[in-house]
């Protein structure tokens, strides 16, 4: 149970599955292809710097190679001729190739015995210690130095040395302003690219910054630099303070290094806006496609689904009237259709199934009313018939005395009178005898007739006391009342004229009657009535019969 | 929930990544600027060049041993093209630039000029190599790792006086560096004089004249003077040699510590063997410290590294440490440097006085086969003494 409250909603997991399923791989993959096309262009750009790069150090090759065949023309001319037409050839060379700053040519000793232009001030001057100097030999050919200030010209400048068979050497000054112009023209053509190159120590012989290579810069701490043992080679790498992607190739003749490179801002600005582009294109597809996906999901999915777990919960309660929403949508699937269209039929059934249960249970529970109502009536019936005398109709014995002791219990709480009449049929037994006991049942009928046409108040009560004695009841009245009402009894049923041969002191039937009464007060029971209506009665009998008999004044106090 | 919750904690951890890169990125953008000065370019640079080397060899350790203070050193170089004026514009620039403090001059000259920009602005100039006593005993803003000369001139001429027992001197200097090279002078022709010796001539030039010596030469020489004592940078002291050997004139050359370059010998020559000078540079120290900085400047820069380089090493070392104490800032600095003592360099100890002055030992030298020979020590110093 507790798991289910935990479970996300229907709605959570689908943005969840969205999110993480959908959209941030289709991102990951994206941001994928971009790396892979940076890669890709990177690769491609590190090629095309490389070819800048190689065709750079061919240039400086070519150059490299111009020079020494210029100086080997020269040598030629020194090595077979005189000073004096090595001199001419050397002014024409110069003048006419315009390539050297300056020509020398050194006599073994290594002292300038020739100086193109021509200069005294450095005529004689002893070469030998010029770094490299001592390594050019016969058998190496062409030497090229390593790059220093001109103490002529006061420019970073190399020298071409050709030793000479006999000794000495051919010498040209070559300055470094020529390959500085090279990398312009070439570093003009690319827009944030530039072209550096760096003799095999690492010191600079070109740069656009053309200060840096009169200052002669060292940059052998370009990461680059140190790949120098490889032709060709790329990478990224700090050059003052910035990230560069560079490509190097290597003048194969003297170990130089041309170093194409590019700051890294700017290659990655150069493709930025295409990626850019490419990105937010992509990225608006995924986003449009996320979207729609979501869309037609809640509609096809979600909301049928969110609406039948309503419906059911509605259900779950007991409102049918949901159901009616359970429309099937035309977007839905043909499953969740089915599943509704089920579960409607479903409803239908159980709400069928409900309506007949409920008409059942309220027929039920109408037949159950209709019984009980019936019974009501029986049981007061059977009630009446408890406390009614089977044969005369009126109150039996059991009811009178409910009765005395009701009327007793009021008298009390009223200090009203009571009084009670009891009456006997006269020789009823032998009446029975005569006339049998079909007569017997009908006289005492009409006695208990008579009885109850006599007892006018609704308070006056008759009672059968059993066999032919009678009793009545009189709240309120006193002993002389009853004693009237008494009298018109006797009458009455002497006047009913039921003819009776065996009695002694009639033809007809009479009765005899004791009446008594009281004012009932607490502590005594009402039977002291009763027995003495009855000695009452007792006491007519004894006097002769058909007559009324009243019980002396009864003091309830003084009697015990 | 748990799923929300969880994706919430993935973005606060992404911006506080992407937030503390940032920051460490501005906090690492943030360099400590440490200007440099010298001339760079032309004919006499080799000096200069040097310096900036070494300078930038020490700058690129201290970034590699975590900085001063947590920050990166940015070095900014300027070129003072050997001219006052442009020395004054290079110091105003880097002081704009918001230097700590600036490494510079490489001489006296281009020193004095931009002193008179760099003192006013409370900056300090820390120079690796010049040492005219023109600059010594100053309250004010200049430090050099440089001892004056003003004691290895004297030291200098007597030896030539009475260990070389050369009792005539001619004497030759450059005039575009007169700070320097007249004072030198002036400073040796004093002792020489005072010791007995006899001056024959004295003649100047100016180097971006680019003159012929031949015509100055023969007429020292025309005194007949015993010895010749050329104050002029390292090319000049070269052509200079060179010239006078070409002449046949075959005597004993001396130079000033100015000269002490390795473009000295490449450019002398034969000319350049057995010439003497006075230096503060044990070219040929065996201090292990030395070696190995000579290894490292080696690998970094294809040649070994002269005075000027050495030098330019233990000046950007000893700024940073008195960097390091200030926590990187310029206040302090002054003070921070004055308290350095004992500071141990590339080859012996050394300590600032409180006008910013180094008292060093110095040496007498020649140079054989193309090297630097240490002969003898001239004097050696005595800590604290002016």
């Amino acid at each position: 149970m507790e798991r289910e409250t935990d479970a996300p909603s229907l709605r959570e997991v689908f943005q969840r599955l969205i999110l993480l399923r959908l959209f941030i791989p289709l991102l990951i993959v994206g941001l994928t292809a971009i790396s892979g096309i940076s890669y890709l262009g990177k690769k491609n750009f590190e090629i095309q710097q490389v070819q800048i790069a190689q065709s750079m150090a061919q240039i400086v090759d070519h150059h490299l190679d111009q020079g020494g065949r210029t100086l080997e023309a020269v040598a030629r001319v020194a090595e077979f001729s005189e000073m004096n037409s090595l001199g001419a050839v050397m002014k024409s060379t110069w003048e006419a190739y315009g390539y050297f700053d300056a020509l020398y040519y050194l006599d073994k000793e290594n002292k300038v015995k020739l100086l193109m232009p021509s200069d005294p001030r450095y005529l004689g001057l002893d070469m030998s210690n010029i770094p490299d100097f001592q390594l050019a030999n016969a058998q190496s050919g062409l030497m090229i130095s390593r790059p220093f200030i001109s103490f002529r010209t006061g420019q970073p400048t190399v020298f071409l040395v050709r030793p000479l068979t006999g000794g000495g050497k051919v010498v040209g000054e070559l300055n470094l302003g020529l390959f500085q112009q090279e990398i312009l023209n070439i570093t003009g053509k690319s827009e944030k690219g530039f072209i550096l190159i760096m003799d095999q120590f690492g010191t600079l012989l070109a740069n656009p910054s053309v200060d840096l290579v009169q200052q002669q810069t060292n940059m052998s701490n370009l990461e680059i630099f140190h790949h120098k043992n490889a032709d060709v080679c790329s990478g990224i790498y700090l050059y003052e303070g910035k990230r560069v992607i560079g490509s190097a190739a290597r003048v194969k003749r003297t170990g130089w290094i041309v170093v194409d490179q590019m700051p890294l801002l700017d290659f990655f600005s150069s493709y930025a806006w295409t990626l850019v582009i490419i990105f937010l294109f992509s990225a608006a597809a995924w986003v449009a496609l996320v979207l729609n996906l979501r869309k037609k999901h809640l509609q096809c999915v979600i909301a049928p689904l969110e609406n039948l777990g309503q419906v059911t919960n509605a259900l779950a309660v007991g409102d049918f009237s949901q159901v009616k929403f359970l429309t099937p949508l035309p977007d839905a699937f043909a499953e969740l259709n089915v599943l509704a269209a089920d579960f409607k039929c479903m409803t239908n059934n159980l709400q069928a199934r409900e309506t007949a249960l409920q008409q059942a249970k309220e027929e039920l529970e109408f037949q159950v009313g209709q019984r009980t109502q019936e019974l009501l009536a029986l049981n007061k019936e059977l009630q009446k018939l408890s406390s009614q005398d089977g044969l005369t109709g009126i109150d039996n014995r059991r009811s009178l005395e409910n009765y005395l002791e009701q009327e007793w219990q009021r008298g009390i709480r009223q200090k009203n009178s009571l009084a009670v009449i009891m009456l006997d049929l006269d020789f009823f037994k032998s009446f029975n005898d005569v006339y049998g006991h079909q007569a017997g049942d009908d006289c005492l009928k009409q006695v208990a007739q008579t009885l109850k046409n006599v007892l006018k108040r609704s308070t006056d009560f008759a009672a059968r006391y059993g066999g032919e004695e009678f009793i009545t009841v009189l709240p309120g009245t006193d002993a002389a009342g009853a004693a009237v009402l008494a009298e018109e009894i006797r009458a009455r049923i002497e006047s009913l004229g039921i003819k009776h041969k065996q009695s002694s002191v009639s033809y007809v039937i009479t009765v005899s009657l004791g009446v008594a009464a009281v004012v009932p007060e607490p502590g005594y029971q009402s039977a002291i009535l009763i027995e003495k209506a009855d000695q009452a009665l007792y006491e007519a009998k004894h006097k002769g019969r058909n007559r009324v008999a009243v019980a002396e004044n009864i003091n309830l106090a003084g009697r015990e | 929930m748990k799923f929300r919750s969880r994706l919430w904690l993935f973005i606060l951890l992404m911006a506080l990544i992407i937030a503390g890169s940032l920051v460490y990125r501005k906090y690492q953008q943030a360099p400590i600027n440490i200007g440099f000065a010298a001339e760079l370019t032309g004919r006499n640079a080799e000096l200069g060049v040097q310096e900036r080397n070494g300078v930038l060899l020490a700058v690129e350790e201290i970034n590699k041993s975590g900085g001063i203070a947590g920050h990166v050193v940015k070095l900014v170089v300027k070129n003072d093209c050997g001219k006052p004026e442009k020395a004054k514009t290079a110091d105003r620039e880097l002081i704009k630039a918001g230097v700590r403090a600036i490494i510079g001059h490489a001489t006296t000259e281009q020193t004095i000029a931009g002193l008179e920009v760099t003192d006013p602005a409370r900056v300090v100039l820390l120079s690796p190599t010049v040492s005219t006593p023109q600059l010594s005993g100053l309250d004010d803003y200049f430090f050099r790792v440089y001892p004056s000369f003003n004691e290895s001139a004297r030291s200098f001429a007597r030896y030539v006086y009475k260990h070389e027992g050369r009792k005539k001197i001619a004497i030759i200097y450059d005039v575009d560096n007169a700070a320097y090279a007249k004072t030198y002078g002036s400073a040796f022709k004093d002792s020489f004089q005072s010791w007995g010796g006899k001056l024959t001539g004295e003649l100047n030039y100016s180097t971006s004249a680019q003159p012929d010596f031949t015509p100055l030469l023969a007429e020292l020489r025309a005194a007949n003077p015993e010895g010749l004592l050329i104050i002029a940078s390292d090319v000049d002291t070269a052509l200079i040699a060179q010239r006078t050997r070409l002449m046949g004139w075959n005597v004993q050359m001396f130079t000033s510590a100015w000269a002490q370059t390795a473009t000295l010998i490449e450019n002398g020559g034969q000319a350049v063997e057995g010439m003497k000078l006075e230096q503060s540079f044990a070219a040929n120290s065996q201090s292990p410290k030395f070696l190995d900085f000579q290894n490292r400047y080696k690998y970094r820069f294809g040649h070994a590294p002269s005075f000027g380089a050495a030098f330019g090493y233990e000046a950007m070392q000893v700024l940073a440490a008195a960097l390091e104490k200030t926590g990187g800032k310029a206040d302090g600095l002054r003070q921070s440097l004055i308290e350095v003592q004992n500071y141990q360099g590339l080859i012996d100890k050394f300590s600032f006085d409180k006008f910013g002055d180094v008292k060093r030992p110095f040496y007498l030298s020649t140079i054989s086969n193309g090297q630097f020979i240490i002969l003898e020590n001239l004097a050696p110093a005595e800590p604290g003494g002016e």
